[in-house]
């Protein structure tokens, strides 16, 4: 394979690859605004020069082919000059307001200020200001911090393939605006919050809940489309605060949809059942664990039939606790959009799915049968699992003889079931899901189950004594 | 979507072999839109977007991009002054100041009867000349007071 050398550092490149990429492989990262790996190339903003022996000029490490040999500097005192004067430049008009900045402590404007940065400024005069406008529900704008990177241009032709974001003006008077000051139409707007390397363009949802350094994180995917987007969950003290996309080559790319990132409010809704809660007469009574194991096994010790209807986002861990639990009950799958993975199919040009189930090819693959060919008159008892965002249909364990309901159930969705054992939420758990390539992705826990939540398998297995006796 | 006239058309028609795509072509299709309607309207992007088929984004950017499109409707007679440094060392501020009272009107503005627009330009490329007024299409050059006087008697 060729080779560069970057700062005295031999690494292997495949042809056409930019210094930018090849360089960050040897954990050099050359700073960077207008560079985005999943957009197109503008080489605009003149951040990431680096100098090359034999040639006289400083080039941008993010539009230069690598050629075999080539040696690249990053830290000579031209090149420091160099990155330093841009950054200088980009300060001029920003208006430094970080402390009431939602970017700050991720921002790349203010990473490159400590890391190349000057300590000071020579600029005294009035700084650019200008009037934001509304960009729709998901993204927030303030065009005085904007840094006219114009990834947010790109993103939107190339990514969410509408042409609504625009350089208007020039200049010092450049202005990064909607057509017409248009609030965006896309399902991917908040995206722009991710492409943005400053503060410019942020999520309404996110704004002003979480100064970023509380941030815990973990590795999850999403479980709102049968894609399985990857994704990363920031947390803290037990609350989801954000999602954002992880990168996948293979799945989503750098990518994911609103409905997807804004698909966790569900986990802490004040509605949302979070402890055993008894049906059976007129008066609903929250449990205790081992009174509601107890009713539990009442119920199933009675019936001499069960029917599962699972929805498609139980993990396939799920999926075998459910199977050990019940050897003799039927299991149903239930998705929102289709009722056979073989009907799924793309939604738009980029990752949404007609399932709107994470995991139904999990279930299927587990032998669930399709919710078509689903009767609870047939049983004598139906359990209803529901493990994340899918809602089972409203009213259904009204035509049960009897249920129980197993996982996340909100408090208007009660109707028809006699007990509730409160589960968890992907959010919650740990597992893995089958997406609609048939790929296994397998998922961390972020937060810690709400109020008396329990993992299934746990719930499952207090009570498994009971329906091994069933039938 | 009001259509453009025919010398808008047979322009296009006739230069669309010299350019690689639709989108090239833009700088001459904005020039004669311009020629035909006087300015550039937001309407007029628009058309000129269908036209290329090309997002009317791309025809916005290009459009406030270039002083030389106007955005808003100009006078019978545009006053273009060219305000960078050998014009201006040339005494092309004078010149502004003493065109704006003629007229009556300030920098950036229409006089009521529509007749006259002082605006201001970048270099005109004529720093040899300077300082120089564009007026409409025509460069007037060496230009002084006497010679502006002389131009809006005339232009009345
Ligand atoms: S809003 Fe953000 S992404 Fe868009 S040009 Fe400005 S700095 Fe770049
Ligand atoms: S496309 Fe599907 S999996 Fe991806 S973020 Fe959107 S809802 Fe989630
Ligand atoms: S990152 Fe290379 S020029 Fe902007």
């Amino acid at each position: 394979m060729p080779n560069i050398v970057v700062d005295g550092v031999q690494v292997e490149f495949k042809p056409g690859e930019k210094i930018i990429d090849v360089a960050a492989r040897a954990k050099n990262v050359i700073p960077r605004y207008c560079y985005h790996e999943g957009l197109s190339i503008v080489a605009q903003c003149r951040m990431c020069l680096v100098e090359i022996e034999g040639q006289k000029k400083l080039v941008t490490a993010c539009s230069t082919p690598c050629t075999d040999g080539m040696k690249v500097n990053t830290t000579t005192d031209r090149v420091k000059k160099s990155v330093a004067g841009v950054q200088e430049f980009l300060l001029a008009n920003h208006p430094l307001d970080c402390p009431i900045c939602d970017q700050a402590g991720e921002c790349s404007l203010q990473e490159n200020s400590y890391k190349h940065g000057n300590e000071d400024t020579r600029f005294d005069f009035f700084r650019r200001t200008y009037i934001d406008v509304d960009m729709g529900p998901s993204i927030k704008k303030n065009m005085n911090r904007c840094i006219h990177c114009t990834r947010c241009i790109r993103y939107c032709d190339e990514v969410g393939q509408i042409h609504e974001m625009i350089a208007e003006q020039r200049g010092n008077n450049t202005a990064i605006v909607t057509i017409d000051d248009k609030p965006l139409q896309t399902a991917y707007a908040g995206g722009l919050a991710d492409v943005c390397p400053v503060g410019s363009l942020t999520t309404k949802d996110f704004r002003f809940k979480k100064r970023v350094w509380y941030l815990k994180t973990a590795a999850s995917i999403c479980d709102g489309c049968s894609q399985g987007c990857n994704i990363t969950v920031s947390h803290d003290a037990g609350l989801i605060y954000r999602l954002e996309p992880r990168e996948n080559q293979e799945v989503n790319k750098w990518w994911m949809c609103d409905e997807g990132r804004y698909g966790f409010h569900h986990v802490h809704s004040p509605s949302r059942v979070m402890s055993p809660t008894d049906l059976r007469t007129s008066e609903m009574k929250s449990l205790n664990w081992s009174e509601a194991s107890n009713a539990a096994r009442e119920l199933l010790k009675s019936a001499r039939s069960i029917g599962l209807l699972v929805a498609a986002d139980a993990t396939l861990e799920e999926v075998v606790a459910l199977k050990k639990s019940f050897p003799q009950a039927e299991f149903f799958s239930f998705s929102i959009g289709v009722d056979k993975s073989e009907d799924d199919k793309a939604t738009d040009h980029l990752l949404r799915r007609k399932d709107k189930s994470p995991n139904l090819r999990g279930l299927e693959e587990a032998g669930f049968k399709p919710f078509s060919s689903f009767d609870p008159k047939n049983f004598d008892l139906c359990v209803f699992v529901s493990a994340g965002k899918v809602r089972l249909p409203y009213g259904i364990a009204k035509l049960a003889k009897k249920s129980i309901g197993m996982g996340l159930f909100f408090k208007e969705e009660l109707t028809g079931l006699n007990l509730v054992l409160p589960a968890c939420s992907t959010y919650e758990k740990a597992g893995t899901f089958v997406n609609q390539q048939g790929k296994k992705q397998c998922f961390a826990a972020a937060v810690q189950p709400v109020g008396m939540s329990r993992p299934l398998e746990n719930i499952l297995s207090a009570l498994s004594d009971g329906a091994r006796k069933v039938g | 979507m009001a259509s453009f006239g025919k010398e808008f058309t047979t322009e296009m028609e006739r230069i669309e072999r010299f350019y690689p795509n639709k989108q090239a072509m833009l700088l001459p299709a904005l020039h004669a839109a311009q020629a035909e309607r006087g300015w550039i309207s937001d309407s007029t992007m628009q058309d000129i977007a269908d036209y290329l088929s090309i997002p009317k984004t791309r025809v916005k950017e290009v459009a406030t991009f270039y002083h030389m499109f106007h955005l808003k409707p100009v006078g019978k007679y545009n006053l273009q002054f060219c305000n960078n440094i050998a014009c201006w060392l040339r005494g092309s501020e004078e010149l502004i100041h003493h065109a704006e009272k003629k007229c009556g009107i300030q920098m950036g503005e229409t006089t009521p009867d529509g007749n006259f627009t002082i605006s201001e330009v970048e270099c005109l490329g004529s720093c040899g000349t300077a300082p120089v007024c564009q007026i409409n299409d025509d460069y007037h050059e060496n230009f002084d007071v006497q010679a502006l006087d002389k131009v809006l008697g005339e232009m009345k």
